[in-house]
């Protein structure tokens, strides 16, 4: 299941996980965890905000977003 | 093993008394559990040469004394951690005669891979199946038969912070302990084409390994490339053996994926087996809202939809109220201050009410319609629709072959572009980034926004919704198309994922949104008080010299130098001059427009404005606008990140050469169609 999950991720795009959920017939919660392994294992990695670009930035207050989605990315 | 490090006195057991770790991962209830069955009977300290807190403790249960170790809490044991090296360790070298594991019912997906883990170990299991009560609130049918018939193991159903099914739980331990309970452990397989090479390495290694590890344990931690099992077999084996060994690891450097997704389909079966979950409440309305706010389809046009909602909301409900402060503050202060300064010279008559209050003023009167479009983003943001809007324009951008990791800060741009060019710092690839940065400024963003606020009113009347939504779009259109076209020779056709979890739907805060639209339009009255009004003094000054006539000033006759070009898109040199004032900050252009046209004795400035230009200006007026060149900030941002002036000046002059085209195209275009 992990690597059917690394498959999809590898043909690239933008994925959600309730819809890798249905492809895998998983629940969303189990697709999280393994992303949060994959995470672990180095093939992805947490995508933050804007990370460092915020910092210092003036601005920084205005573009916070409150329901912000849990993100991630191919290394 | 058990050696602590404590001012407490280590607490006294004889050496049959019978051992039970509890395993657990963290917040899954374990620590209330060992509170509740030690007490004050328990001994708190560090184990051997780790930093990790070490618990252990005694009970006793029906007149027999038990000793009870309170394992670190761990998600897995693999050595990723030293709580899971400790963990493990324990129960290798330890050799407990039961493990109780305490899994949450409330999140069992999570709670199972340690019990996957726990399974491959050689003791006695039992699973305590705790926060029942947490699972039941949440809609979550767990049903432990069928869980226990699923894993092979015995499970206690638990709510351990009310003591309920602690009795049963003891119980079936004691039977554990005395050989009274069978267990048949379903194991999560190893695919076939791995079990054989799996079985290669038990072989080679199987003399070797040191008691009492359980020589299929090691095999597996191997495969998976555990690093403390990889680092003592490397010490034991014999060179040939070790080669062998490294050879076949290296062959099967996957295989640690191939385990892992084992466990992982084991997950899915028990939890088909035993979980329940009727998709009520929150997750139930998420996915039904998502089928249709997360389609690719009717999710981008639910999105053009709610966009046109907010421009039909802020203008309906923002034009009486500006209407009002127009003419019961900013006229009455204007004439107050005019009576004032009757004795004054005319230049600073003309200064404090052609350059401050008509250039300040004019932008002050829009915060109403900031006000509201600002309170309805921060609804849209805060029930968590703005996440499934950015979702649905990826992927609208990823058909046109843009990059994933380019969301984020692209949606940063609908409040500025400076943060969305600095955010681009996540990504990875350059050619990537560098695309993102130069469409980021197609961003229609919250300043460019207020001039259209300001003018498609004036112009379009009933119609400025549609005017606005349609400049949105055309926007986003544009940033599409251009980013289309740069990736043809930046990006050539590299697609890398992004995987995203989307919040839950849920009820609007009307605090966070207060304090949302307070912070965002304190930050507009700040700049209306420093760079708008310096920029309405520097026009003013500009078209007051240098003898006090506007047709004559320096700044009419810079705008005529440029009247040509303003020409194509149906300006004269005023409009050309506002358009300009706008690349230190956009709302410039109503604050220079203010200044250049608010001092008309015989009416305001949206009427002055409604009969000098034609309907065609205004809207190509509005296109060049939303497709400009960046503000100065953004284009200092743009340097900074490139680090170079050449990208910066190709950025200006791809925005320079987009809007004029697309203003002397709109232009054209509504002459024709009778509106010029």
């Amino acid at each position: 299941m992990l690597e059917k999950l690394l498959n999809e991720i590898r043909l690239g795009g933008t994925l959600e996980v309730n819809a890798l959920a249905q492809k895998l017939g998983a629940s969303p919660q189990l697709v999280t965890l393994m992303l949060e392994h994959l995470q672990r294992a180095g093939y992805l990695q947490p995508y933050a905000s804007c990370g460092d670009g915020c910092s210092g930035c003036g601005l920084q207050g205005d573009c916070q977003h409150l329901s912000a989605p849990k993100l991630w990315s191919t290394q | 093993m058990s050696d602590c490090h404590s001012d407490e006195a280590p607490i006294s057991f004889s050496a049959e008394t019978p051992l039970i770790a509890l395993a657990g991962q963290p917040n899954m209830g374990k620590s209330t559990l060992f509170n509740l069955l030690t007490g004050l009977n328990q001994h708190v300290g560090n184990w051997t040469g780790k930093t990790v807190e070490r618990r252990e403790g005694i009970f006793t249960h029906e007149g027999r004394e038990y000793r009870l170790v309170d394992l670190p809490g761990t998600y897995s044991l693999t050595a990723n951690s030293p709580e899971e090296v400790v963990a493990r360790e324990f129960i290798v070298r330890e050799r407990p005669q039961v493990v109780l594991a305490v899994v949450s019912a409330a999140n069992l997906e999570r709670s199972l891979y340690l019990v996957a883990e726990l399974l491959t170990l050689s003791a006695p299991l039992i699973v305590a199946l705790n926060m029942m009560d947490v699972a039941a609130q949440e809609g979550i049918q767990v049903q432990p038969e069928a869980l226990s018939a699923a894993l092979g193991v015995p499970v206690v159903p638990l709510i351990a912070s009310r003591a309920v099914g602690v009795r049963d739980l003891l119980a079936l331990t004691r039977q554990a302990l005395e050989g009274n309970l069978s267990f048949c452990p379903n194991r999560p397989a190893v695919r076939a084409d791995h079990r054989q090479i799996l079985n290669q390495i038990q072989t080679l290694i199987e003399n070797y390994i040191p008691q009492p590890y359980p020589p299929e344990w090691v095999a597996l931690k191997l495969f998976e490339g555990d690093s403390e099992i990889t680092r003592l077999m490397e010490g034991l084996l014999p060179e040939a053996e070790s080669q062998t060994l490294k050879d076949l690891l290296r062959q099967h450097d996957d295989a640690f994926l191939a385990v892992a997704s084992g466990r992982y389909e084991w997950i899915a079966e028990m939890l088909r087996a035993a979980v329940r979950q009727p998709k009520i409440g929150q997750i139930g309305l998420t996915e039904r809202l998502d089928r249709v706010a997360a389609h690719p389809l009717w999710g981008l046009a639910l999105l053009a939809a709610i966009l046109g909602l907010v421009f039909w909301l802020t203008f309906t409900l923002a034009a009486p109220v500006q209407a009002w402060m127009e003419q019961w503050l900013i006229a009455p202060f204007t004439a107050a201050v005019s009576a004032m300064l009757q004795p004054a010279p005319f230049w600073l008559r003309s200064l404090a009410l052609d350059g401050a209050i008509g250039g300040v003023g004019s932008v002050l009167t829009f915060l109403p319609v900031l006000v509201i479009f600002f309170a309805a983003f921060a609804l849209l943001e805060d029930v968590g629709y703005m996440a499934r809007a950015a979702y649905v324009m990826d992927n609208l951008m990823h058909l046109m072959g843009l990059h994933g990791k380019s969301f984020l800060p692209l949606f940063l741009g609908f409040g500025c572009n400076v943060p969305a060019i600095m955010g681009t710092r996540v990504i990875d690839s350059w050619p990537a980034r560098l695309l993102t940065i130069l469409i980021a400024p197609l961003v229609p963003c919250t300043a460019r926004m207020v001039v259209v606020a300001f003018i498609a009113p004036i112009f379009f009347g009933a119609n400025a919704v549609w005017v606005s939504w349609g400049l949105v779009l055309l926007s986003l259109l544009a940033l599409v198309l251009s980013g289309v076209l740069l990736n043809q020779f930046l990006f050539r056709g590299q697609r890398s994922a992004f995987i995203m979890e989307m919040p839950l739907y849920h009820l609007p805060n009307a605090r966070t949104i207060g304090l949302l639209v307070w912070q965002r339009s304190a930050a507009f009255l700040k700049k209306a008080g420093t760079a708008i009004l310096a920029m309405s003094l520097a026009v003013w000054a500009l078209s007051f010299l240098p003898n006090g006539d506007l047709n004559t000033s320096f700044l009419a006759q810079f705008g005529r130098l440029l009247e040509p070009v303003g020409r194509w898109m149906g300006f004269d040199w005023r409009l050309t001059v506002a358009l300009l004032t706008s690349l230190p900050a956009k709302e410039n252009a109503i604050a220079t427009l203010g200044v250049l046209f608010g001092n008309s004795p015989q009416a305001g400035l949206t009427q002055t404005l409604a009969a000098t230009f034609s309907t065609a200006t205004a809207l190509s007026f509005l296109v060049v606008t939303m497709l400009f060149i960046p503000c100065v900030s953004t284009l200092a941002v743009i340097r900074q990140e490139t680090n170079s002036w050449r990208w910066t000046a190709f950025s200006v002059s791809l925005f320079s050469g987009l809007s004029l085209a697309a203003g002397a195209c709109t232009y054209a275009l509504a002459t024709a169609l009778g509106a010029g």
